[in-house]
């Protein structure tokens, strides 16, 4: 018996594009403030809006021709059916690394500095597992979760950034002298928040789950937004309180931030409840990033459901996250703009300005005819 | 072996019953069906007695109609009126003599039906299995002979308790009548607080030895036609033997019945049948137990009480979000504790750790361990209290808590702050209306304790998600269980979480899916017509 | 399938439970640091680390006897010592001495001696923000005297030394403007930003000696009750190296300037002679902006402060005399005047640049910093800096005219 197809509405959307984003903020702060831009890293990040805002687009038209099909569909569709299968093949590579990536930066954080005697694939394996039976439960329960999830999520980051205002003892000294070193700097900083990115790309996958695939770039684009504001006024709030200087040194500044807060002679290192926020945006994204996924990956094999692949998924992510990057500086060094530079556009040539130009192409094609 | 038996049931000859050894227990409800009586009389009587064993209750009352036809009427003593049996058989015997001479009836089923039965309630049945249903409910049957028709009186006699306060569910301000053991009193609670005629029961028997009688109660019209056929295919599906509590039709019928959570609210209150009716659910009585079923049930829905809304706005709001709170503490605060004492001190105020450390000097257990004693201990004291006579009982709990935890912090088995800690959840814990939900927030407890103990804070973040993945899951006849949190339905918040006034809930909850949303006129406003002050004011 | 899975997560869940997973550990089995002090010792050249460790015992018996300490019992905390040939080390050796596994989650104070200061901050600085478990909000302090003495110095009215310090640092920092309190993140910040040098806190330890009176270091006698420790004054460093004192009158124009509240000065009465009056300000707003003509940099200062009058000992009817209020005013900004030069005036004599002012530059002048930068240390001294104070006077108090018979 088929089972009917599984639906997330707007708004459901809009949160669960929000979230993903918004751990860019979490994990990827340090590369806007490191890369020698230093105390204009909030310029990083509004420069990265734009490239992002295009990729969007890009991706919204080429999904809102094929509102009933996700990516592998329509790859092959356009591409060929044996292109479209590699093409296709590559995107489901690319968000399971992204997963595998997600997840070994949280579980980096902890091991670091919270649990440093608890082997780092246990901690790992507790939030690929999460992700995996999510992502097993379905999309419509991500959505509910991402529903459930979402104003904690949204309330503590706010929160902690306004109660970091106190510690604005000089005022916005800090941020001075603005773009000194011009925009060089920041626009190499606002490399990898435009990478990071990539993980929009479920949307090629998710729109065949939409209640009004019509409305897919609006909903894009404001929760894009919304989240770009986050980011500049973290970059903002983590340049003025730590420093230009400490912010680029430090490995997660907005952690570091968030431990500096003393509210009074009770509440105090109160970090970890950013971390419980993290570390409901990393669910959220890990999940949504599996589903895409086993889903993919599904339709590549003709399966009929998705269902039994998510074990061995969970396996090949658990191994990825654990030993593709040996330790911390490795992670650094692919998240750098020189490495993850080529990567991302590499990514986004085939999966996204590919598929987009022959989309294009065929239409006027068609159009012609017409 | 087959040649052993055989002489077994050579030397049991007394009690040898062929029929009765010949069919299981499940092909017999077949085989009575199958049954037809015949018409005499004297046949049927006997197969009556077979089948029943002759049992003592049984009573067989042999009559002649208008003094010419033979009848008798077939009973269970204890389960009768005796006097509306006595009018009966009055009108059959004695005034029958009458009738015939006057209008020269002709005794056939039909006319004793229409003409000699002064009851108010009469079916009639042709086999066996419709017979036996009514008589093991207290219906006298009649049986003429020449006729293949019983004739079914109803002559049930009431020996329910009498309505009381409801046990469990208790209210500070509000209607104190509770359900009883009796369907049809139970009825007849709801049929007084709503009137209108769309509200329909349905009848259903299920269980193959208990024939227990089941009601699907609704508003037709208002409750989703979708969800009525399913929660009648879901009844017709039970295939068991015994019903003899609504507990097991909610295990039969739930959605996930492995899930600790319930998805079918039970109560034994008929004011919240009748709210939840009004709003499009579907509730089901069943005979021999006080507590109705109500579907679909959303986790919101049980962490409400009646109260919520007698009493006024801000004061409901308030309670409603405090018992929230509870629920999410009586889960939480012990893993929590365990987790921020043992593996993230530096959250902690400074002078409470340390004291805190202090009093653990001397402790032998590890903080987990102490928690889970303290937590098994109140769990066992709960248990013991329910257990109790009245009197004992409450004694017992009240001078168990505070003796035993004072000895054991003597003892130096126990830390205080552990037992504050436990006292707050125990407190907490008694926040849940629903007892079926209380008993899913124990188990949860327990795992968050655990998790706690293994990765700390990450710990319970792990199970809480986790929790959240499943809940969000769980759907409760097509209404999914968190309705409106998640999906967020922000119409329905109104009602849910805060509680607005009467007056500002103007529609229905939106998961279920009925015709009328709107359940008053949206412009309707509280105040005083305009014209009415003026006429006040001169 | 069910059975056996329920089995082994019940199995794996108790003997972690059991077992005890990796980084659990029960409150009583940590010993919590509560104040950390750092030493150097030039000539064997051993850095040691001093720690106060709470003492949970002596908890148990303040709390048994009411909260009143007998001086038999034990104090509720402990002090302890260690040597090292890095910061790092000197922390490793600590574990000798202990039963408990230290945990530095609950640092409150984190103190420097003056050694250490003179040899050079750095080492201490990167230990301090590399260690996992110490938060920079801990409060730094510079130590004139003896840092043992400090460390196990009783505080009368608190419980622990630490806690002590903590809350002497924020009573201060409200009454007087002597001290600069600030937190142990903000040194780092001031020491990374080009311009800028770090200015911590001073504490004098105070040693009783056997007449009954007391004596800093340097030998004032008083006899008047002992405190401990005294908070006054700063150290000024270079880089991170200790260059010298700033004492407590001269702190008093680093935070005018800094735009912190409420410090009380007395100036001469106008027109009386012997009469005070006591001011206090209210509130003030700094406005420091660099000034560029061709080659030469300058930075002028500008200061609006509100003032209160708290203290009269003539007998003029201050209330209703304009030019007594308006000679008031030029008094009292002559008076914040004199305040804020005093402290460029000792920054410049130490060649420490504790205000900011190249920082400023910097920020608002990135181009001609860069191209002055290196000359920094020599323009520095000689910089020009003009300052302009406006006094308001808004509120007399409650009273007119003093008492008079």
């Amino acid at each position: 018996m088929k089972q009917p197809e599984e639906k997330i509405n707007n708004r459901q959307l809009f949160i669960i594009l929000f979230m993903i984003r918004s751990t860019v903020l979490m994990s990827f702060l340090p590369v806007l403030t490191s890369a020698d831009a230093l105390q204009d890293a909030w310029v990083a990040a509004v420069i990265s809006f734009f490239p992002v805002a295009l990729l969007l687009y890009l991706i919204c038209r080429t999904v809102q021709g094929y509102p009933d099909m996700t990516a592998v569909d329509y790859m092959q569709n356009l591409l060929g059916r044996w292109v479209g299968k590699v093409v296709s093949a590559f995107l489901i590579f690319v968000f399971l690394h992204m997963a595998a990536a997600e997840g070994r930066i949280y579980a980096a954080v902890i091991t670091i500095d919270f649990l440093t005697e608890t082997p780092l694939v246990f901690v790992l394996g507790t939030v690929l597992v999460l992700g995996a039976v999510a992502a097993h439960a379905g999309i419509e329960v991500i959505g509910r979760c991402a529903d459930l999830v979402m104003p904690v999520f949204f309330i503590i980051l706010l929160g902690s950034l306004l109660i970091s205002t106190p510690l604005f003892a000089d005022g916005l000294s800090n941020l001075e002298p603005v773009l000194a070193r011009g925009f060089g700097p920041p626009l190499r900083a606002s490399v990898v928040p435009t990478g990071a990115a990539a993980r929009f790309l479920v949307l090629t996958m998710l729109t065949r789950t939409l209640n009004q695939p019509r409305k897919v770039l609006r909903i894009s684009m404001a929760s894009f937004t919304l989240s770009t504001i986050m980011l500049i006024i973290a970059s903002l709030v983590v340049v003025v309180v730590l420093g230009p200087h400490k912010g680029a040194r430090t490995v997660f500044p907005l952690f570091t931030m968030i431990r500096t807060i003393q509210l009074s002679e009770f509440l105090e290192r109160v970090e970890i409840f950013a971390i419980f926020a993290w570390a409901f945006g990393t669910f959220i994204g890990v999940s949504v990033l599996l589903y895409c996924a086993t889903k993919g990956l599904s339709q590549l094999l003709g399966l009929r459901t998705y269902r039994p692949l998510i074990g061995p998924v969970f396996l090949f992510v658990l191994t990825n996250a654990n030993h593709t990057w040996r330790d911390l500086f490795q992670l650094r060094t692919f998240y750098h703009p020189d490495l993850y530079g080529p990567w991302v556009l590499l990514v986004f040539l085939l999966t996204v300005g590919l598929p987009y130009a022959v989309h294009v192409l065929r239409g006027s094609r068609s159009d012609h005819v017409r | 072996m087959g040649f052993l038996q055989k002489i077994l049931r050579g030397f049991a000859k007394g009690r040898r019953d062929p029929w009765h050894e010949k069919y299981d227990i499940e092909k017999r409800q077949e085989k009575l069906q199958q049954m037809k009586l015949s018409k005499k009389l004297q046949a049927n009587i006997d197969l009556i007695e077979k089948i029943t064993g002759s049992s003592s209750d049984l009573i067989i009352r042999k009559f002649r109609i208008g003094a010419t036809v033979d009848a008798a009427i077939v009973c269970l003593d204890g389960m009768i009126k005796e006097a509306v049996i006595d009018e009966m058989l009055h009108s059959l015997i004695v005034e029958s003599i009458r009738d015939r001479w006057l209008r020269k009836l002709d005794i056939s089923a039909a006319n004793v039906l229409n003409d000699l039965l002064p009851v108010h309630d009469v079916v009639e049945a042709d086999n066996l299995a419709d017979l036996f249903d009514h008589i093991s409910i207290g219906d006298t049957c009649v049986l003429i002979d020449g006729q293949s028709t019983a004739l079914l009186c109803d002559s049930k006699g009431k020996t329910s308790r009498a309505i009381s306060e409801p046990a469990t569910e208790q209210t500070l301000r509000g209607p104190r009548d509770s359900f009883v053991e009796d369907l049809r009193t139970n009825t007849s609670l709801i049929r007084h607080r709503i009137r209108v005629p769309h509200l329909w029961f349905e009848e259903i028997q299920i269980g193959r030895l208990t024939r227990t009688k089941v009601e699907m109660v609704y508003i037709k019209g208002l409750a989703n036609e979708g969800l009525i056929k399913e929660v009648r295919d879901r009844l017709n599906r039970i295939d068991t033997g015994s019903i003899l509590e609504s507990g097991f039709i909610e295990e039969f019928i739930e959605d996930q019945p492995l899930s600790i959570f319930p998805t079918v609210m039970e109560t034994e209150r008929p004011d919240k049948v009748c709210a939840c009716l009004v709003e499009g659910r579907v509730a089901i009585l069943t005979q021999g137990t006080p507590y109705a079923l109500l579907v679909p049930t959303e986790l919101v829905m049980m962490l409400q009480s009646p109260d919520d809304y007698y009493e006024k706005f801000p004061l409901a709001a308030f309670t409603r979000i405090m018992r929230i709170g509870a629920f999410l503490t009586a889960m939480m605060v012990p893993g929590l504790y365990v987790a921020v004492v043992t593996f993230h001190p530096e959250l902690m105020p400074t002078n409470l750790l340390i004291r805190i450390a202090a009093a653990r000097e001397g402790v032998p257990f590890p903080v987990l361990v102490e928690v889970l004693i303290l937590d098994g201990l109140f769990e066992l004291l709960r248990e013991a209290g329910v257990r109790l006579p009245m009197a004992i009982g409450q004694a017992l709990s009240i001078v168990g808590a505070l003796i035993i935890g004072d000895a054991a912090i003597r003892a130096g088995i126990v830390a205080p702050s552990v037992v504050i800690v436990i006292a707050l959840t125990a407190i907490a814990s008694f926040v849940t209306p629903i007892f079926s939900l209380g008993i899913a927030v124990r188990l949860v407890r327990f795992i968050f304790t655990i998790a706690g103990a293994v990765l700390g804070i990450f710990g319970i973040q792990f199970v809480l998600l986790l929790l959240a993945v499943h809940l969000c899951s769980l759907r409760s006849f097509g209404v999914p269980y968190l309705t409106p949190v998640a999906p967020f339905v922000l119409r329905d918040m109104k009602d849910n979480i805060l509680r607005l006034w009467h007056w500002k809930l103007p529609t229905r909850p939106k998961f279920l899916g009925q015709r009328d949303v709107q359940r008053e006129d949206p412009s309707y406003s509280v105040r005083p017509d305009p014209s009415q002050r003026s006429r006040e004011g001169g | 399938m069910c059975g056996r899975l329920v089995a082994a997560f019940l199995i794996i869940a108790l003997l972690m439970a059991g077992v005890g997973c990796w980084d659990r550990r029960d409150p009583e089995m940590r010993g919590y640091v509560l104040a950390t002090a750092f030493d150097y010792d030039p000539d064997r050249e051993l850095y040691q680390i001093t720690v106060q460790i709470a003492h949970v015992m002596g908890q148990i018996e303040e709390a048994h006897a009411g909260g009143n300490p007998d001086p038999g019992e034990p104090r509720p905390f402990w002090v302890l010592s260690a040597y090292g040939e890095t910061p790092f080390h000197a922390r490793e050796h600590l574990v000798e001495g202990t039963s408990r596994e230290l945990f530095w989650g609950h640092n409150i104070v984190t103190v420097f001696s003056e050694e250490l200061a003179r040899s050079g901050l750095r080492p201490v600085l990167d230990f301090l923000e590399r260690e996992r478990q110490l938060r920079l909000i801990s409060r730094p302090l510079v130590v004139q005297g003896d840092v043992r003495k400090l460390m196990e110095a009783e505080f009368p009215l608190e419980d622990t030394g630490a806690r002590g310090l903590q809350r002497q640092i924020t009573a201060v920092q409200f009454d007087a403007n002597i001290f600069p309190a600030m937190f142990l993140s903000e040194v780092y910040n001031q020491l990374e930003q080009p311009g800028f040098e770090i200015l911590i806190g001073r504490a004098e330890v105070l040693v009783a000696d056997e007449e009954g009176g007391s004596h800093g270091e340097d030998g004032n006698d008083d006899d008047m009750v002992v405190p401990p420790v005294r908070l006054g004054g700063a150290a000024a460093f270079v880089d991170d190296v200790f260059r010298g004192w700033f004492e407590p009158d001269e702190i008093r124009g680093w935070h005018l300037v800094g735009g912190e509240h409420q410090s009380s000065y007395l100036v001469p009465s106008p027109g009386e002679e012997g009469a005070t009056v006591g001011l206090e300000t209210i509130s003030e707003k700094a406005r420091m902006y660099p000034v560029v003509e061709g080659d030469e940099v300058g930075i002028n200062i500008e200061l609006k402060a509100r003032t209160r009058i708290q203290e009269y000992t003539g007998d003029h009817e201050i209330l209703r005399d304009d030019q007594f209020i308006d000679s008031l005013r030029r008094r009292s900004a002559e008076a914040l005047r004199a305040d804020i030069e005093k402290t460029i005036s000792r920054s410049q004599e130490l060649g420490s640049d504790v205000l900011g002012l190249g920082n400023l530059i910097y920020r608002k002048k990135p181009h001609e910093w860069w191209e002055i930068e290196d000359d920094w240390d020599e323009i520095f001294p000689e910089l020009e800096v003009n300052i302009d104070v406006q006094v308001v006077i808004k509120r007399a108090g409650l009273i007119g005219p003093p008492v008079q018979r």
